[in-house]
């Protein structure tokens, strides 16, 4: 594949400067699997790499940055984590999941520093839970996501509804609609509210969305996850 | 004499090549708990073709299915495939042979599928 060409590129560079939100992704990944996430918004980018060292363990490595909505904090994470499945309870027609999950991090931010000192770095730590139902026409989730460092924190806590107009099979797309609530404490007073479209397939999955709240109205996002 | 004996030959030749067409067409079936997800489910499908022995997979969310095609004269233990899904982050509630042939086997739960919408 040719690499991307200068007008190609400037545009993607202008898709991914106007996507918004963060889109946490999903835990669920399989021993000897390996899933790359990667999200968007303008307050927010992350980038993930996550595999499945056992059945109820996975480790991942990943980059994020938050911004404040008044633009005043710029917050970069640099994040090792380990996701432990500690329930999952199979029931007829559906799967339920509790995970923690957590790790070291390197913050990079210029309120370490100072005004006018330019980015400074600190260590922490961050971790959170998560919680998911799932069955092939209902999806229900409520995260929460926690950064320590400097004698700073910040909680990203998200909940999730979405219905599937249809039952997709396994060769199938699915399809979903839905909504994403999510508020980033420290970073934000206000709660965004995000309609959401999801498609997935067997190696591929990926979530728009355009937020409606009056802070963030217009602010799309996207989420991509592939498995390898 | 003659005769009896072309028959039984003929007779013998026969049970050799039906044995032979049920060996190739073994099927191992597998009722798997917790499929909802195709982008989750597809762990089950790399797992199983990993297999040497595996010459193709099958999976159902619609009737909780996983099924998969054996090369000629090949074999995977219960408890291999048992710990595969499990792997995959799934529970295996029952593991049977069938003679019936991976094809039919999906022509079979699509129409199924099908006849119940």
């Amino acid at each position: 594949m040719t690499s991307l060409t200068g007008r190609w590129r400037r545009c993607a560079l202008a898709i991914a400067a106007a996507l918004p939100l963060p889109a946490s992704a999903g835990f669920f990944i399989p021993r000897d699997v390996t899933m790359f996430m990667f999200s968007a918004s303008p307050d927010s980018q992350m980038a993930d790499i996550a595999h499945g060292v056992r059945a109820d363990l996975a480790l991942s490595a990943g980059q994020s940055r938050y911004r404040s909505d008044d633009r005043r904090i710029d917050r970069h994470y640099t994040t090792l984590q380990g996701s432990w499945l500690i329930h999952r309870d199979y029931g007829v027609d559906g799967i339920t999941n509790l995970y923690l999950f957590g790790g070291p991090l390197l913050a990079r931010s210029s309120e370490f520093s100072g005004a006018g000192s330019g980015d400074d770095t600190r260590a922490g730590l961050h971790g959170g839970f998560w919680a998911d139902h799932e069955t092939r026409r209902i999806y229900g989730r409520l995260s929460t996501h926690t950064y320590l460092a400097g004698g700073r924190s910040q909680t990203v806590t998200t909940a999730q509804g979405l219905w599937a107009p249809y039952a997709a099979d396994y060769e199938d797309i699915a399809t979903w609609l839905g909504l994403q609530l999510e508020r980033r404490s420290g970073l934000t007073d206000a709660t965004q509210v995000t309609p959401l479209l999801r498609l997935f397939q067997r190696r591929w999955w990926v979530d728009v969305g355009v937020s409606v709240n009056r802070e963030h109205r217009g602010d799309a996002f996207v989420n991509l996850m592939l498995l390898f | 004499m003659k005769r009896t004996t072309c028959l039984s030959i003929a007779s013998a030749l026969l049970l050799a090549l039906s044995a032979s067409l049920a060996q190739a067409a073994t099927t191992i079936r597998m009722q798997v708990d917790g499929l909802v997800c195709a982008f989750c489910g597809s762990a089950i499908e790399k797992k199983l073709r990993s297999h040497a022995a595996t010459d193709d997979v099958l999976v159902s969310l619609e009737h909780k299915v996983v099924a998969l095609s054996l090369k000629d004269g090949q074999d995977i233990a219960d408890d291999t495939l048992r710990s595969q899904i499990t792997d995959a982050g799934y529970q295996v509630k029952k593991i049977e042979r069938v003679s019936q042939s991976l094809d039919s086997l999906r022509a079979e739960l699509k129409g199924k599928a099908h006849g119940g919408r």
